[in-house]
C-alpha cells in the first residue's frame, strides 16, 4: 500500500482529515475540561460564567468539600470494590460459560444456546428483577449488584463465536501433551484469549463503575452505596432545586455548589479513565470480532 | 465416543467451576455484610442491656424501621449521637432507610410491588401508593389521630388534600400553605425609586421600568423584567392572580372546570404574551434548564422572580458572597391584585405522608406505639433535634431562636442531616432560625397569604382518567400555553388546543371529577 500522498487532491483530503478529525476531538474533550477547570473555580466565577479554561483564583475549596466527610471516600472504596469483584466475577462466568457452549460436543448446547437469545429479547423489567433478588435473600448485599448482570448474553455471545474460531489443531495437540479440558482452556484457550479478556474486562469494568441503578434498587444502607449513586444525587439536587421548591422543607439548604457538582464528577470519572491506557494496547484487535490475531 | 465423553465431562466440570465461584462470591459479600452488622448490633444490644438492667418496667424499645428520601449524600448512620437521643426519647429501635430523593418514586413502587414494606414510609398519592393503600397495604390512620396530642392538631384542610376516597392513609408531613411570593431586587427598586407593586399594572410596571429605565445604572440595556425557565410554575402562579381558578374552579352551577377553560386564564396569557412580546421575560423560558433558574437574577441581569417566598433568601446569599453589604439584596411582597381581587396559589400544605403499613405493623397495638412515635417527633425537643441537631454541640439558643454553630464541621452535620424528613411538624411551634431582615419579610408574606390563597377543589379527588393520561393531558395545554406565549399560535390555536384536550380523554376527566366532586360533597 502506498502511505505516501503526493497528489494535491490527497493532500487536501489529509488536511481535511486531521483538520475534522482534531475538531471532533476537541468537542469531545472541552466539556471534560470546562469541568475539570470548573472544579477548581469559585461560585461566584461559575455563576458569572466568565472565565474559559483557567479559573481566576483556584481553589481547592471544593475537593476540601467532598473530602470533608467520609461519604465520597468511602463511596468510592465501594464503587472499587464492586468493580474489582464484579469484573472478576464477570470474566469467570462469561469466559467459562462461552467456552462450554464454544465445544459442540457439550450436552444440550442448543437448547442453552437458545434460553440465552431468548433472554437477551425478553427482559422480566425491573419489579420481577427485585423479585429474584430479594428471594434469593442478597438484598443490601454487593451479590445484589454483581450477580444478576454477571455474564452479559451479547458479549457471551461474541467470546464464543471468538473460541470457535480458534483452531481445532491447537486442541489436539495439547491433547496429545497430556493436557486435561481445564488444562487446555488454562494453558491454551485463555493466554491466546489476553486481547479479549482486555476488551471485555474492561467493558465489564466500565459498566460496573458506571452504574448506579441497581445499587439503587438493591442496596438499602446508604454506606454501601456506590460513588455512582453519590454523584448523581448530587447532580440531580441542584436541578431540581430550581423546579419544585415547594415540596421541600422551608428550611432547605441550597443545593451543593456548581464547582462541588463538577469535583464530585472528576472524581467519579478519572480513575475508571486511569484504566484506559493500561488496556488500550489490547483494545484494537479486541473487538475486532471473529479472526484470529497474531 | 471416549473423546466425546471426555469433552462433555471438562464442560459440566466448567460448569461446576462457575458455580462454586459463583457460591464463593455470595458468601464472601454476605461475609462483608454480616461483619458490617455485627459491628452495628454490639453497640444497641448494649443499650438495650443497659435500659433492660436498669429499669425491668421500662418497655423494651420498639422497633420500626422507616423509608424516606434523602436531599444530601452525606447521612447520619447508626452510631449517630442524633438517631441515639431520638431513639431514647421514643423508646424506639430505629431502622432507617434513605433513598436519593430522585429515585424514591422508583423504589416505592418496587418496594409496594414485593410487600415487603417498611414500619413507615414516606409516601405521596402517587397511582401506585393509592392502589396499595385502597387494597389494604396501610393502616388507616384518620380516626386515631384525635388520640394523640400533637397528632390531633392537624389541619383538616390538608387532611382533606392528602386524602384518598375520604380517608388518610398516612400523616401528612406539614409545609406552609400560601407559601408563594413576588420576590424583586431590592436595589433597583431603590435605585429607581419604585414602590412595591400592588396591582397587576404596576408589577407590569416595575416590569417595564426593569428593561428600560437602566436599573443597575450601568448604562447599558442589559436588564429585563422576569426570569422563568421550562419549569413553569411561575405561569401557574401568576394566572391564578388574574383570577383563572388553581387547578379546577366552580362554574357556578355546582360543577367544577379546569383552568385552562376559563376566561381568566385567556385574560393571564394575554398579559403573559405581552410581557414576551416587550422582552420582560427572557426569550428563551421554554428551553432554559431550571438548574441556572437562579442565575439571571444573581448576576443582575433580571430582577424579578416569582417562586415560593422563601426563595428571596436562597437568591441573596450568593448575592451577599459577591459583595457582601448590610441589608438584603432581595425584597419579597405578596402577589399583587389582579381583576378578581387578591388571590394566590397555595401550595397542597403538605409534602408526602407517613404511610404505616400493615405488613411491618400488624395489630392495632402495634399501629398505637407507631402513632405515639409519629405523635412524639412533633414535640419541640424532636423538631429541635431533628431539624437542627444537639443543643451545645450543633447550635446555642439565643434569646429563644436557634443560632446554628459557625464552621461547622461537615462530619458533625452529617449526625443530622435529613432526619428533618420524618417530622410532620404537626405539633407545637418550634423556635425557629433567629429572624434576618429577609426572613422576616418571607414570614409575613406567608402569614399574609394564608388569607388570599385559592384552593383547588379536586386536590382529594382521585381521577382514574389521570392517573392514566394525566402526563398526556398537561402536556397539550403545556405546550400550547407557550406557543401562546411566544406566538406562535393566536386564539384558534389555542381553541383547537383546548379541543384537542378534551377529545384526547379531557371531557372523561371533567366528566369524572365532577362525578367525584358531588360525592365527596354529599
Amino acid at each position: 500500500m502506498n502511505t505516501k500522498h503526493d497528489t494535491i487532491s490527497e493532500k487536501i483530503f489529509d488536511g481535511f482529515n486531521y483538520f475534522f478529525l482534531g475538531l471532533l476531538a476537541l468537542v469531545t474533550v472541552l466539556p471534560f475540561i470546562y469541568i475539570i477547570a470548573g472544579s477548581f473555580a469559585t461560585e461566584v466565577e461559575l455563576m458569572e460564567r466568565e472565565f474559559f479554561i483557567f479559573p481566576r483564583d483556584p481553589s481547592l475549596s471544593a475537593y476540601h468539600y467532598i473530602f470533608s466527610t467520609d461519604t465520597v471516600s468511602r463511596s468510592m472504596i465501594n464503587s472499587v470494590i464492586i468493580t474489582v469483584v464484579g469484573t472478576l466475577a464477570n470474566l469467570a462466568f462469561t469466559f467459562t460459560m462461552a467456552y462450554s457452549l464454544s465445544r459442540k460436543d457439550l450436552l444440550g448446547r442448543n437448547v442453552i444456546m437458545n434460553l440465552v437469545i431468548f433472554s437477551m429479547l425478553f427482559s422480566g423489567g425491573m419489579i420481577p428483577g427485585y423479585l429474584v433478588v430479594k428471594e434469593l435473600g442478597l438484598l443490601d448485599t454487593y451479590a445484589a449488584v454483581i450477580l444478576p448482570g454477571a455474564i452479559s448474553a451479547f458479549n457471551m455471545i461474541i467470546i464464543k463465536n471468538f473460541f470457535q474460531e480458534l483452531p481445532p489443531g491447537l486442541e489436539e495437540s495439547a491433547r496429545i501433551d497430556g493436557c486435561t479440558d481445564l488444562g487446555v482452556l488454562w494453558r491454551i484457550v485463555l493466554p491466546l484469549s489476553k486481547p479479549i479478556i482486555a476488551t471485555f474486562g474492561l467493558f465489564y469494568a466500565v459498566g460496573h463503575w458506571n452504574n448506579f441503578f441497581s445499587a439503587l434498587l438493591f442496596l438499602n444502607d446508604h454506606e454501601k452505596w456506590p460513588l455512582q449513586v453519590i454523584l448523581r444525587e448530587i447532580v440531580m439536587l441542584s436541578q431540581m432545586a430550581a423546579g419544585d421548591m415547594s415540596a421541600m422543607d422551608p428550611n432547605f439548604v441550597e443545593p451543593p455548589d456548581q464547582s462541588v457538582k463538577m469535583a464530585v464528577i472528576v472524581v467519579g470519572t478519572l480513575p475508571i479513565l486511569m484504566v484506559y491506557p493500561f488496556l488500550q494496547k489490547h483494545f484494537a484487535k479486541g473487538v475486532l470480532l471473529g479472526s484470529i490475531k497474531g | 465416543m471416549q473423546r466425546k465423553q471426555a469433552g462433555l465431562k471438562g464442560s459440566l466440570a466448567l460448569i461446576v467451576l462457575s458455580s462454586v465461584l459463583l457460591l464463593s462470591a455470595c458468601s464472601g459479600n454476605n461475609g462483608g455484610a454480616g461483619s458490617n452488622q455485627a459491628s452495628a448490633t454490639p453497640t444497641s444490644s448494649q443499650n438495650t442491656g443497659a435500659e433492660g438492667n436498669g429499669d425491668s418496667a421500662k418497655e423494651e424499645p420498639y422497633k420500626i424501621s422507616i423509608m424516606m428520601q434523602s436531599f444530601d449524600t452525606n447521612l447520619p448512620n447508626n452510631d449517630s449521637p442524633v438517631i441515639k437521643q431520638l431513639e431514647a426519647y421514643t423508646n424506639t429501635d430505629l431502622d432507617i432507610q434513605f433513598v436519593p430523593n430522585s429515585s424514591y418514586p422508583d423504589k416505592v413502587n418496587i418496594t409496594l410491588a414485593s410487600g415487603q414494606l417498611p414500619s413507615i414510609m414516606v409516601v405521596d398519592k402517587t397511582p401506585s401508593f393509592i392502589s396499595a393503600a385502597r387494597a389494604g397495604a396501610f393502616w388507616e390512620v384518620g380516626p386515631y389521630l384525635k388520640d394523640y396530642p400533637n397528632l390531633s392538631l392537624a389541619n383538616d384542610i390538608v387532611l382533606s388534600n392528602s386524602s384518598i376516597d375520604g380517608k388518610n392513609y398516612g400523616i401528612y408531613r406539614e409545609r406552609v400553605l400560601g407559601r408563594m411570593g413576588v420576590t424583586l431586587n431590592k436595589v433597583w427598586m431603590d435605585n429607581l425609586g419604585l414602590q412595591p407593586p400592588q396591582t397587576i399594572d404596576e408589577f407590569y410596571n416595575v416590569l417595564k421600568a426593569f428593561k428600560e429605565q437602566d436599573p443597575d445604572q450601568n448604562g447599558k440595556a442589559d436588564t429585563y423584567g422576569i426570569v422563568i425557565t421550562k419549569y413553569a410554575g411561575p405561569w401557574d402562579i401568576m394566572q391564578v392572580w388574574f383570577g383563572a381558578p388553581n387547578g379546577w374552579g366552580e362554574d357556578g352551577n355546582g360543577s367544577l372546570v379546569p383552568a385552562h377553560m376559563t376566561p381568566e386564564y385567556r385574560e393571564a396569557l394575554k398579559f403573559f404574551r405581552k410581557l414576551y412580546e416587550e422582552g420582560l421575560v427572557n426569550e428563551d423560558f421554554a428551553v432554559m434548564d431550571s438548574a441556572v433558574w437562579n442565575d439571571p437574577f444573581v448576576n443582575g441581569k433580571a430582577g424579578a422572580f416569582v417562586d415560593v417566598a422563601d426563595n428571596a433568601r436562597r437568591l441573596n446569599s450568593p448575592m451577599q458572597e459577591k459583595a457582601p453589604r448590610d441589608s438584603s439584596y432581595t425584597n419579597v411582597f405578596q402577589a399583587p391584585v389582579g381583576p378578581k381581587g387578591h388571590r394566590d396559589m397555595p401550595t397542597t400544605g403538605y409534602a408526602g405522608m407517613l404511610a404505616i403499613s400493615k405488613t411491618a405493623v400488624k395489630t392495632e397495638n402495634e399501629l398505637k406505639k407507631v402513632l405515639s412515635f409519629i405523635d412524639k417527633l412533633g414535640d419541640v425537643e424532636m423538631q429541635n433535634l431533628l431539624g437542627y441537631g444537639i443543643e451545645g454541640t450543633h447550635y446555642d439558643m439565643v434569646d429563644g431562636y436557634i443560632v446554628p454553630k459557625e464552621n461547622l464541621d461537615a462530619g458533625l452535620l452529617q449526625q443530622y442531616n435529613g432526619l428533618n424528613q420524618m417530622l410532620t411538624f404537626i405539633g407545637p411551634d418550634a423556635p425557629t432560625l433567629e429572624q434576618t431582615e429577609i426572613n422576616k419579610m418571607i414570614a409575613e408574606v406567608q402569614k399574609a397569604n394564608e388569607d388570599i390563597v385559592v384552593a383547588n377543589p379536586a386536590q382529594p379527588l382521585v381521577s382514574e382518567v389521570y392517573a392514566q393520561k394525566g402526563q398526556q393531558l398537561d402536556n397539550i395545554i403545556a405546550d400550547a400555553r407557550i406557543q401562546y406565549i411566544v406566538g406562535q399560535i393566536d386564539d384558534a390555536g389555542l381553541d383547537k388546543a383546548i379541543e384537542l384536550w378534551r377529545t384526547t380523554g379531557g371531557d372523561d376527566y371533567i366528566a369524572e371529577i365532577n362525578k367525584l366532586y358531588k360525592e365527596s360533597k354529599q
